[in-house]
């Protein structure tokens, strides 16, 4: 499309939506006083001996762009407010057309700023501040005990209890267990469900109502163990059910005990502890079926949470005021072991507050790499903007002595600005969809392969926020170039042509400055990458032949003794899986963490002494755990068939525990004390599994899993070495599984591969999300440092011609340029530098395999940076040099 | 250089083109390109912007009128105040002509 019929088009845009109102006969009588000039010129056209549409055609041409000098001409007359915004819209959007580099470099520059910021704080939104998606969620609270103001203990069934009908500013309290592992078994099928464990008061309190059927009576939540009945989540219902409308009354298994199927809840609630999807739901009277650890009616075992509803015209503070009267009884009424000082009442807010811990370093990285990206971008924005307020200088010079008002000039660079910031905006917020979706995807499933579902919404307030700091960025450097022109006098800005020295030097220090940032996160970037491929490779074991899963008999109450029984079965069957090499029973997951510490002592020694930490990781490992896992032995030997409860009890230590004992690794035979018992030392492994650079490596002792008297092997983590894709062999291996006993869950079923990127989720979001803001930093430096040359080289295009005139090669010129374009790089790099050396140990607890300070790294992140400067500052420097002088010198 | 000129010189030879009698703007063209014996071609479009611009200070004034085949025509006529800033504007651009005319025939000596 020519410029010329988008102008007639913009144009007619322009009056339809401006309109009948504010078009004023002036415009008509422009418009006629034109076209009879246009006539006439055609009419001398034909006369010359043209055809009549080409005389037309040539009238047109030589009035050079009819439209355009229409609006010049209405420049002149004072119109209405509205119409000129139209114009200044069309004028800029066209002007945008014809600097579609400054345009695409603008909008691109605002889109990734806005989509990075709104992406980081909508989840962080969503992680702290956001209600639950329930009516009147705002007037959901949650009551915790605390004994530090950030750790939140759960109170416990006795401490509800106390509450209930108790404060007045809650019309409603209720308790629950939301994150309870219900396995259901119904229409021959086997699953376990993310179900939680609640009170009568629950469904009432969120305000949601059933599709099908009824929730729980109060009744129904009276006597314990007395009424079994469940409700089911909408997804559920739907997807194991087929959507029945008749399901109410049907008869279901849960955790072995059957149940009554009560009601349906509506489509996308999913509990109250946002993240983890609850679909199935019994009343807390059946506690003893959904937790079998302990009895949670017992102020010893706090396995509920308390939520309530503010009353209507009751405030936090009032409840507070209330709560803090019932402090003592509800401190009596709390578990005595866990050292509850006080009892908090927060708003219900985002993820529940233990996760919120956990969130908190993950957050911070992530505000603090979307604040420095706003940053880059929004110098970067300043520096493109004030390069062509420089290269507009001329222009703008023109037409404040052709009369234009500085006012008027103004106006115009104005709406430039919010054209660019608009379109920059929208562009930004359509990427931070995606980016959001992204970034979710990387909690899609735990470390014990359960399913998360965090819905990360858009959160408009802050891309609100976001849209109106670039909007403000663009305004305030966008109008600089109006303020300069009117105090400079418009025949010296005519007569020389460029701006002054000074705004190159601007240019450079914020490219110094954007370079700086770009090689900290790079070297940041590098690190966390490299700490990624040392856990998910190097680190640990060769993990893609692994698998682990889990047999939780205790859930549906076995005895100590037939589970065991039925373990050593379950053991059988699964290593007679064809493909299964071998499969051996551990207490907790196989990645990283200890499942628990035992204090440990020398024989002769009190338990915590100044030598000795008192306490040790501590593993129950079956026989040929370290072979099935494929980590030598150092010395000795490892666990055996023949380690049984009734042999000499044995105990493997790892290389950091022998020398921080003994000082040495030839330690077979010693004996060591765990938890109070002697065992004897009869091997040891090295210090295999991953750990943090900034910690040694941890000191673990491993104890023979059928010795184990910490706890009875009633439930137990199977780890299987097999041959080929782990995933393959599940179906088989469940099938076995039934074959020996149909009741028993089997659960968390996950190859290690999995668990392993589960277990550093943290860490490679953080490494991914460093990356991509070290390459958007890196890119949107280069195009500043791009603008920054270019600019120069403008500036300095005759030197140039000279140069080439009297016989500088043009090799020799882009020397010239490139040396003098990059010393803002190196200005950058070296603080870079500088600050990737100050600012490592904050680092520290995000790297594993590496030091914070790690010179491969940061040499490679400085190449990439001079790489990088060197072509954005070759290429205009290139260009230059090649033009020939004669076009440099006539252009004046 | 050819075909542009400076803006106040535009201003001057329009309110000269309108000395003799109003015309519209496709006139003003015309007479320009005639007088200078084709030399100075009107850029077009900045004639309308100059024909406001001179009403708004005041110099010309307009009508529309029928042309002589029967036409709508915006006409520009001088006004007194034209014709004084002609006539400064004439003796000004003749003592600059005449100084560049000096130097241009300089020889060296």
């Amino acid at each position: 499309m020519s410029l010329m019929s988008w102008f007639h088009r913009a144009r007619s845009a322009g009056r339809l939506a401006t309109g009948v109102i504010s078009r004023g006969d002036q415009d008509a009588e422009l418009d006629d006083e034109l076209e009879f000039h246009i006539a006439k010129a055609t009419e001398r056209n034909v006369r010359r001996g043209m055809p009549p549409d080409e005389a037309r055609r040539a009238a047109l041409a030589a009035f050079g762009g009819l439209a355009h000098w229409t609006e010049q001409t209405r420049d002149e007359q004072r119109s209405r407010l509205l119409e000129d915004f139209t114009r200044d819209v069309q004028y800029g959007v066209s002007t945008l057309r014809r600097n579609p580099g400054f345009a695409a470099s603008a909008v691109l520059t605002i889109a990734l700023a806005i989509a990075a910021t709104t992406t980081v704080f909508s989840f962080i939104n969503t992680i702290y501040l956001r209600p639950l998606g329930v009516p009147e969620g705002e007037r959901l609270v949650r009551i915790y005990g605390a004994d530090r103001p950030e750790f939140d203990l759960q109170l416990g069934y006795p401490a509800y209890q106390a509450l209930r009908g108790r404060v007045r500013s809650f019309d409603l309290v209720a308790a629950h267990y939301s994150t309870a592992p219900l396995y259901l078994t119904s229409r021959n099928e086997s699953a376990e469900v993310m179900g939680a464990v609640v009170s009568a008061e629950y469904f009432p309190m969120l305000g949601v109502t059933p599709v099908v059927g009824r929730f729980f009576s109060p009744d129904e939540d009276a006597v314990p163990d007395r009424d079994a009945v469940a409700v089911i989540g909408h997804g559920l219902w739907q997807s194991r059910f087929g959507g029945d409308p008749g399901i109410v009354g049907e008869h279901v298994t849960i955790n072995a005990r059957v149940f009554t199927i009560i009601g349906v809840a509506p489509r996308g609630f999913e509990g109250v502890t946002s993240g983890w999807v609850n679909e199935l739901w019994i009343p807390t009277m059946m506690l003893r079926t959904g937790y079998r650890w302990c009895d949670g009616f017992q102020r010893t075992c706090p396995i509920t949470s308390v939520m309530a509803r503010l009353a209507p015209g009751a405030s936090l503070g009032s409840a507070r005021a209330e709560m803090a009267v019932l402090r003592q009884s509800l401190l009596d009424a709390a578990d005595p072991t866990d050292s509850i000082r006080t009892v908090a009442v927060t708003p219900a807010t985002g993820v529940p507050t233990w996760q919120q811990l956990d969130y908190a370093r993950l957050s911070t990285l992530l505000a603090a790499i979307a604040i420095v990206l706003m940053a880059v971008a929004c110098a970067n924005l300043s520096g493109l903007l004030l390069a062509r307020g420089v290269a507009r200088q001329r222009e703008l010079a023109l037409r404040c002595s052709l009369g234009a008002g500085r006012w008027r000039l103004a106006r115009q660079l104005l709406t430039e600005s919010v054209i660019v910031a608009v379109l920059g905006s929208a562009v930004g917020l359509g990427v931070s969809l995606w980016t959001s979706r992204a970034l979710v995807g990387f909690f899609a499933a735990d470390n014990e392969g359960y399913v998360h579902r965090l819905v990360v919404p858009l959160d408009w307030r802050v891309a609100a926020f976001c849209a109106a700091t670039t909007i403000v960025t663009v305004l305030l450097f966008g109008l600089m170039p109006a303020l300069r022109v009117s105090r400079v006098d418009p025949v010296e800005a005519l007569k020389t042509g460029s701006g002054s020295p000074g705004r190159s030097r601007i240019g450079a220090a914020i490219v110094a400055g954007q370079m700086m940032l770009s090689l900290s996160l790079l070297v940041a970037a590098g690190l966390l990458t490299r700490s990624v491929a040392h856990v998910m490779t190097r680190g640990d074991v060769d993990s893609s032949h692994l698998a682990q899963l889990r047999l939780r008999p205790r859930l549906v109450g076995y005895t100590a003794e037939r589970a065991q029984a039925y373990l050593a079965r379950a053991l059988e069957s699964i290593r007679r899986v064809p493909g299964v090499v071998d499969a051996v029973p551990v207490r907790g997951s196989i990645v990283r963490q200890a499942t628990d510490e035992v204090p440990i002592a020398l024989p002769g020694e009190a338990v915590a002494t100044t030598r000795t930490k008192p306490e040790v990781e501590y593993f129950d490992i079956g026989p040929r755990y370290f072979a099935t896992l494929g980590v030598p032995v150092l010395a000795g030997r490892e666990f055996s068939e023949r380690d049984t409860p009734t042999s000499p009890a044995v105990a493997m230590v790892n290389e950091a525990l022998a020398q921080r004992l003994w000082s040495t690794i030839n330690v077979v035979g010693r004996t060591v004390i765990l938890g109070g018992k002697s065992f004897q030392v009869v091997g040891v492994v090295g210090n295999y599994r991953a750990h943090r650079s900034d910690e040694s490596p941890p000191a673990s002792a491993y104890v023979a899993f059928w010795q184990s008297s910490f706890e009875p092997q009633i439930d137990a983590r199977v780890a299987i070495r097999m041959q080929g894709d782990p995933v393959q062999l599940f179906p088989p291996i469940r099938r076995a599984l039934e074959a020996v006993d149909v009741a028993v869950p089997v659960t968390e079923t996950i190859t290690m591969n999995a668990q392993r990127r589960a277990t550093y989720t943290e860490l490679r979001l953080g490494g991914a999300v460093l990356t991509v803001g070290a390459s958007l930093a890196l890119f949107l430096s280069a195009v500043g440092l791009y603008g920054v040359v270019s600019f120069v080289v403008a500036r300095r295009a005759k030197e140039v011609g000279i140069r080439l005139a009297v016989g500088a090669r043009p090799g020799e010129v882009v020397a010239l340029f490139v040396r003098q374009g990059l010393w803002p790089m190196w200005l950058g790099a070296t603080l870079g530098l500088a600050a990737s050396i100050a600012l490592a140990p904050l680092l520290s607890r995000w790297l594993f395999g590496i030091a914070p300070v790690d010179v491969p790294t940061i040499v490679g992140a400085l190449v990439v940076v001079v790489m990088v400067a060197l072509i954005a500052t070759y290429l205009p420097a290139n260009r230059a040099a090649r033009t020939d002088p004669a076009i440099v010198f006539r252009a004046d | 250089m050819a075909g542009e000129m400076l803006q106040g010189t535009l201003d001057m030879l329009v309110l000269k083109a309108l000395q003799v009698e109003p015309m519209h703007g496709w006139g003003i063209t015309e007479r320009i390109e005639q007088w200078s014996n084709g030399v100075l071609q009107i850029n077009q479009g900045s004639l309308y912007p100059a024909l406001h611009r001179l009403t708004r200070q005041g110099y010309i004034t307009s009508a529309w009128r029928v042309t002589e085949n029967s036409r709508r025509a915006r006409y520009y006529a001088l006004t007194a105040a034209g014709r004084r800033a002609l006539s400064n504007e004439q003796t000004s651009w003749e003592r600059l002509s005449q100084a560049i005319d000096l130097i241009m025939r300089m020889t060296p000596a």
